[in-house]
């Protein structure tokens, strides 16, 4: 059940106050944000908005969608699509409240059915991101687009806010998630969140088929899903674009035959798919 | 010039054309997409014939070809 206006704005302050000594995402820094210090992420105390569009290719219950975009992560992935404003948080714009409620505005009169919050990693932006949902419409269908890899004091702030979770889940094992996200810990973080999620609102869990990760990342997910989340809805993403360079990063494309095996592969595991 | 490649910085837009002649629009701004969406859309025959009827020669050299068919 969703929270009133009040109740969020009341969220807000106190994430933004949280920032003294920063527990936004899981990795903890406890930097003073406020005072401008920086952790992992590289950003300030303030929020940062480098895109909005209104999206129709995203899972279909969620189109058209309209995303905006904030900058700043907490994984270091290097086949990141929008790595610069990863890498660089603080050359995007701060957040101005009411341009963005009037870009809402249009979307909506344009067809938008979901307000779709993602970056980077938007947790990393939560305080601003409760300020502006405290003065939406409350019929907004808000998505949560993320990593998961958050904090359980993030989670809590999150709770009767999203309608929906959109968790982009990746890679199944610590080996795997440090050298492609730089998050040894991740798939532990980002599977708690995602069951803690189940309980807050709708879920869907999207996987990035990678090049070379079919035994190690791809399957075990998977069974992890059927095992412990069966109900919920898969989004297979079999459009992996390969950095420019990496070290760790797949650099091939991905194959039609493993696509198709990948479907194949889901159904085998009985789960939902979703496109 | 440098061999490494070009690292995308805040604001740039990338489009890359693959070997088989696809091209990948890489998270793209609204104005990306929408070009995206019209190249997508609008078949190649269907874009000759558009700038055919607003050129006079190009409607001559079509003709020709399809004479040559």
């Amino acid at each position: 059940m969703k929270i009133d206006a009040n109740a969020i704005a009341s969220r807000a302050t106190a994430a933004r106050q949280s920032l003294s000594s920063c527990d936004s995402c899981a990795r903890h820094c406890a930097v003073n944000r406020l005072a401008g210090d920086t952790g992992f992420c590289g950003l300030d105390a303030q929020t940062h908005c480098f895109r909005e569009m209104l999206h129709d290719a995203e899972e279909a219950p969620l189109n058209p969608s309209h995303q905006i975009y904030f900058s700043g992560c907490n994984l270091r992935c290097e086949f990141c699509s929008v790595l610069e404003w990863v890498e660089q948080p603080q050359a995007a714009a701060a957040l101005d409240v009411t341009q963005v409620l009037q870009a809402i505005k249009r979307r909506r009169s344009q067809g938008a059915r979901t307000l779709n919050l993602l970056g980077g990693e938007p947790a990393l932006s939560v305080h601003g991101i409760l300020a502006l949902l405290a003065r939406l419409d409350p019929d907004t269908r808000v998505v949560w687009n993320s990593n998961m890899y958050y904090s359980d004091l993030c989670a809590q702030w999150l709770d009767g806010v999203v309608d929906i979770f959109l968790a982009d889940l990746k890679c199944a094992n610590s080996r795997c998630s440090e050298r492609l996200l730089g998050a040894a810990d991740y798939c532990d973080v980002a599977r708690a969140n995602i069951q803690d999620a189940a309980q807050q609102g709708d879920v869907i869990i999207r996987h990035l088929l990678m090049p070379g990760h079919w035994d190690c990342c791809f399957v075990p997910t998977l069974a992890w899903i059927a095992d412990q989340v069966p109900d919920i809805p898969v989004s297979l993403r079999l459009d992996y674009i390969p950095p420019a360079q990496g070290e760790f990063a797949p650099m091939t494309y991905t194959r039609h035959a493993d696509r198709q095996a990948a479907l194949d592969m889901l159904e085998q595991f009985n789960l939902k798919g979703i496109s | 010039m440098t061999k490494e490649p070009y690292k995308r910085e805040p604001g740039d837009l990338e489009i890359r054309v693959l070997p088989d002649g696809r091209f990948v629009l890489v998270a793209p701004d609204q104005e990306l997409m929408d070009l995206g969406k019209t190249i997508t859309e609008s078949p190649a025959e269907e874009t000759c014939d558009e700038r055919n009827a607003h050129d006079p020669a190009q409607q001559e050299d079509s003709k020709t070809s399809d004479a040559a068919e």
